[in-house]
């Protein structure tokens, strides 16, 4: 019995140790950044390994007003969470609708809106273009926020359909009972207990939109509209001979991402795998 | 709770409401009321405007935060010369080839009064085809602005029969090289084609990287060919190429393309060029890890900026052919238009005006930092206070070089990049990547391009 | 809705049935409302965003227009022809075909070896689950710019390291040497994406049934026996839905080229995505460029349709 419990014990140490080294060596490259990005240029250049010989905070307060961070930041933000509303609010009562309410040709619709999950966006980026060229909102935030959430939509739907076929058809139906029409129920029977499904969707799509990369690439022209994302790339292009700088920026640029990744970190797993098992 | 929810309602008819009026408009219905609010815009502002007016301008990001300066001090003379007279300077992608530029001009958003763009004719006659800016040959014999240009740069955008801008700045391209690396090797800045070769080998063997090119940005690449092809074709051949029936695959073309790759082979051109951004290249040669880099004179903020001054500087690589100098390649490198819908011509014809001016030359090169050649008359015979800029201006006065880059189709250009990183990278050989080029420049002209000069 | 088919000859219960089926018409036409109130906002939107660039991108593709002209020229299927016969196209075709091998071979065993050695702790099982996950929050922008930096072969860390333990030929320029550029890019595709299949297969790997485990442990079958006859079989749903993911996100790939290589150099990583890119933005051959993302766009389709199709008649 002994023996046995030193077995495991062993087997489980050398299995977390084997698994830790792994998770060294995969962040490594995040943890490079950090470090990178508390150095000058020569300090990068003559010795990338070494801990930083000051812990200074200049790359990052250059990054954040020279490089116009500040900008990029409150333009991703609105867009973020912008798109975060707009989906909520028009993907919760599609969702319902799939799943709780059943009429004709309601597969073939989901199925049409299903379509857009696998659809590439770059064989549509070039008509959403011209599309928002016509409509004005070209090199517009509110143009960038309508596009992400009508390319959010797909998935969106899709996971609150999962996420409302889950609730029992009876509660709904002893609510039309008690007299309460359908809008109603939905918002204070059903919509209630899908909470962490609607959370979810409201972390995937923070997710999605924060961190997208083409459509602000195609739809944004003026350097005092880009988004996070886009900023960062200008900012490593063309001119800039900084490293220290452009890691610091890097930096600014994962840690929201990573922050609302801590926090709701179970909620996400839960959503992923909810998602994509059905 | 229950409230909540209610508003959470509330909102959400807004969205849909919001979601059929985006939708539902149609291209006339919103082109209408923009018609409306600009009319609502231009009354506000011409009450507005016997006290004071705006000058609405569209110019390139900047760089950095010296050039931020540069363009303070400018626009405080103009406002200065010119009382009442606000500037608006808002800076974006000033390029034709990201679509950008068409695009903000379409848009239906109030252009501004006067744009500075990357110049070359073809990405001129891009907006021009279009009718997105306006001709300016009005302009030009009221304000006879066509003295007031160094005739060099008249020529080049005055060959068809409408002239749409106004050239800001010339571009100088040559090969800038630190004086350090030279003087620790024993190498004095080479006047011939055997010096120059034997720079390029004592620097080898010295184990010191002689140029560096950041080949992953085409237009860098762009740039140290055009060098190579001024000084070892010359000239005239490359005025074939640009305005004649030159072409691509002609063996003097083939011979520098086979030159570069050489260079790449005997370690002239460093291997890592392929996949170094101009950035990094920049980088290399600031950091001194590299002897020499070929660069407009968009360098001399960086060389200002990290105080390398005294210990930078530029030279024509020297021609290959007996008898000749090299001369600085470029064109016009930034330019000005007017857009179609510019809501006061005036207003940007007094901008252009100042732009050309003495005054204007007066200030900026005064500026340690300025780091381009003005295309103004004015300009010529001033020196600059910046040693780097002096050099470049007296190289230019007898005229420059092409840069093939900013004269060719958009087919040939993409093909002109991306086989010039192939021949650096050792991916093509010289005969294909010329061939190929050509044969991009043949659907360029098979599409109607074709450039004339005066 | 034949309302006066009755032949009833009785009128009152003519009329009585009547009123019944106008107020059933009723209560489905208040219904109707409903269910279309519930859907507008999302048709509205998926039609403007999704639908109808689907449909115009078509549209365009055979036309020829570049982007600014004020009218088009209509010339039928020209754009395609000449798709099949540009060999950058072409080209950057089977790039994307080599892009989705290498991710396959990549991505799914290893990943899924990750999640069987991660689904064996007992303790900090969560805490493992959420380290390795972290590299997939970053966004594309974000990862390009630190690989690119990792590659670099000059500072970059790897050549580095490699020149610091004498191993100077190994030291590559990562993303300057035609056999070294796609691997490269996809190595760093793999770190931004594995974590999702990661979570899908710890995920599958609850559900295997522990008994069959302990029944191979009695027959004394070894952990890479029990690998391949148990926990393959029984992931085969999750292995299906993984496997489909990559392919689908390998042709997707766009953002990491564009930071990373813009499809250099000359040419050696052009991916369908980065080629229309450029052909639409840069070039002005809009109508050209949008047939050849409709193809991209017509290759995915049909995969996941017929990879659905297959699914579904495998598992009945």
């Amino acid at each position: 019995m002994e023996s046995l419990v030193k077995r495991w014990k062993s087997s489980q140490f050398t299995l977390w140790v084997v698994l830790l080294l792994l998770l060294l060596l995969i962040t490594a490259p995040i943890f490079y950044a950090m470090l990178a990005s508390f150095k000058t240029n020569m300090e990068i250049f003559n010795s990338p390994f070494s801990l930083p010989k000051s812990w200074n905070f200049d790359n990052y307060i250059n990054a954040w007003n020279l490089g116009n961070f500040k900008q990029y930041f409150l333009n991703s933000a609105f867009i973020t969470v912008g798109g975060m509303i707009i989906v909520a609010l028009v993907a919760c009562p599609a969702g319902y609708a799939f799943a709780q309410l059943s009429f004709k040709g309601s597969n073939l619709l989901f199925y049409l809106i299903l379509l857009g999950m696998s659809l590439p966006v770059q064989a549509i980026i070039i008509p959403i273009f011209f599309q928002l060229k016509t409509m004005g909102l070209v090199n517009t935030l509110t143009g960038v926020t309508l596009v992400s959430s009508g390319l959010a939509l797909p998935f969106s739907i899709f996971l609150m359909r999962n996420t409302f076929k889950d609730i029992p058809k009876e509660l709904r139906e002893s609510a039309a009972i008690d007299g309460a029409g359908e809008w109603r129920t939905f918002w204070s029977v059903i919509l209630p207990l899908a909470k962490p499904g609607v959370v979810a969707l409201l972390i995937f799509t923070f997710m999605n939109i924060w961190n997208d990369f083409l459509l602000p690439l195609v739809l944004l022209i003026n350097q005092e509209k880009f988004t996070i994302s886009l900023g960062l790339y200008s900012f490593q292009g063309e001119q800039t001979t900084n490293f220290g700088l452009i890691f610091g920026g890097t930096v600014i640029s994962m840690i929201p991402s990573i922050i609302i990744y801590i926090i709701f970190q179970r909620s996400f797993v839960e959503g992923m795998t909810g998602g994509a098992n059905k | 709770m229950r409230n909540y929810r209610r508003y959470f309602a509330l909102a959400l008819t807004l969205v849909m409401v919001l979601a059929m009026i985006v939708g539902c408009q149609s291209p006339t219905a919103s082109s209408n009321e923009k018609e409306a609010s600009k009319k609502d815009g231009s009354k506000s502002e011409s009450a507005k405007s016997e006290k004071d007016k705006t000058l609405d301008l569209y110019i390139p990001n900047y760089f950095n935060d010296v050039e931020k300066q540069q363009w303070a001090k400018v626009v405080e003379k103009f406002k200065e010369l010119n009382p009442g007279v606000n500037v608006n300077a808002a800076n974006g992608d000033v390029q034709v080839e990201s679509g950008k530029l068409p695009t903000l001009l379409q848009s239906g958003v109030e252009p501004p009064d006067a744009i500075l763009m990357n110049a070359g004719p073809g990405r001129v006659s891009v907006l021009s085809d279009v009718k997105l800016i306006q001709p300016l040959n009005k302009l030009y014999e009221e304000n006879n602005w066509k003295d007031q240009l160094r005739p060099f740069a008249y020529d080049l955008i005055s060959g068809e029969e409408n002239i749409y801008e106004l050239p800001h700045m010339l571009d100088a391209i040559g090969l800038f090289y630190n004086k350090d690396i030279y003087e620790q090797n024993g190498i004095e800045v080479p006047t011939t084609k055997d010096e120059f070769l034997k720079a390029l080998q004592k620097l080898k063997d010295a184990g010191v990287s002689p140029i560096t090119v950041g080949a992953r940005n085409g237009y860098a690449i762009g740039w140290l060919f055009g060098v190579m092809l001024e000084s070892i074709a010359g000239t005239e051949k490359v005025e074939e190429l640009i305005y004649g029936n030159g072409k691509w695959n002609d063996p003097e073309v083939v011979k520098v393309a086979e030159m570069m790759a050489d260079w790449v082979k005997k370690g002239y051109i460093t291997k890592e060029s392929v996949t170094q951004t101009q950035a990094d290249s920049k980088f290399r040669f600031l950091s001194k890890k590299a002897a020499m880099e070929a660069e407009g004179t968009y360098l001399i903020t960086d060389i200002v900026d990290q105080k390398l001054q005294t210990s930078v500087n530029s030279f024509m690589m020297p021609s290959f052919i007996e008898g000749k100098t090299a001369k600085p390649v470029g064109g016009i490198g930034l330019t000005w238009v007017i857009p179609t819908k510019a809501k006061d011509v005036d207003l940007a014809a007094k901008w252009f005006n100042f732009i050309i001016s003495k005054d204007y030359s007066d200030i900026v090169l005064n500026l340690p930092d300025y780091n381009f050649v003005p295309a103004s008359k004015a300009s010529v015979g001033m020196v600059p206070v910046g040693e780097v800029l002096k050099s470049s201006m007296k190289n230019i006065e007898n005229g420059s070089g092409y840069n093939p880059s900013v004269f060719i189709g958009v087919e040939a250009k993409e093909a002109y990049y991306q086989n010039l990183q192939g021949l650096v990278g050792g991916l093509a050989t010289p005969m294909d990547a010329m061939n190929n080029i050509e044969a991009a420049a043949e659907k360029d002209r098979a599409a109607g391009f074709k450039l004339n000069k005066k | 809705m034949n309302v006066y088919d009755s032949t009833s000859s009785l009128e009152i219960e003519q009329k009585k049935s009547l009123s019944i089926i106008k107020g059933r018409n009723k209560i489905k036409f208040k219904k109707m409302i409903t269910i279309i109130s519930f859907l507008l906002p999302a048709l509205i939107l998926y039609s403007i965003f999704m639908l109808y660039p689907m449909i115009d991108a078509v549209r365009f593709s055979f036309f020829d227009w570049d982007g600014a002209a004020t009218s088009m020229n209509f010339v039928g299927i020209d754009n395609y022809v000449k798709l099949t016969d540009d060999k950058i196209f072409l080209k950057a075709l089977g790039h994307n075909l080599l892009w989705v091998v290498l991710s396959l071979i990549l991505m799914v065993i290893p990943t899924l070896i990750l999640a069987v050695l991660i689904s064996r702790v007992k303790k900090g099982k969560t805490f493992f689950r959420a380290g390795f996950y972290l590299p997939s929050v970053l966004s594309l922008a974000v990862v390009g710019v630190l690989w690119s930096k990792i590659y670099d072969p000059m500072m970059g860390p790897i050549n580095v390291f490699l020149k610091s333990i004498g191993l100077e030929n190994l030291a590559k320029n990562w993303l300057g040497e035609p056999y070294f550029v796609i691997p490269a890019l996809v190595i760093a595709s793999t770190w931004a994406f594995y974590g999702l299949y990661m979570i899908l297969f710890l995920a599958g790997l609850q559900n295997v049934n522990s008994e069959l485990y302990e029944a191979a442990d009695l027959d004394g079958a070894g952990p890479i026996r029990k690998f391949w006859s148990i926990t393959i079989p029984s992931l085969r749903n999750t292995l299906n839905v993984v496997i489909s993911m990559v392919i689908i996100n390998a042709l997707k790939g766009f953002a990491l080229i564009w930071i990373m290589t813009q499809g250099g150099p000359f040419y050696m990583s052009e991916l369908v995505s980065t080629y229309v890119y450029k052909a639409a933005f840069s070039m002005n051959k809009v109508s050209y460029a949008t047939a050849g993302s409709v193809v991209l766009g017509i290759i995915v389709i049909v995969f996941t349709i017929g990879f659905n199709y297959y699914r579904e008649r495998s598992e009945n």
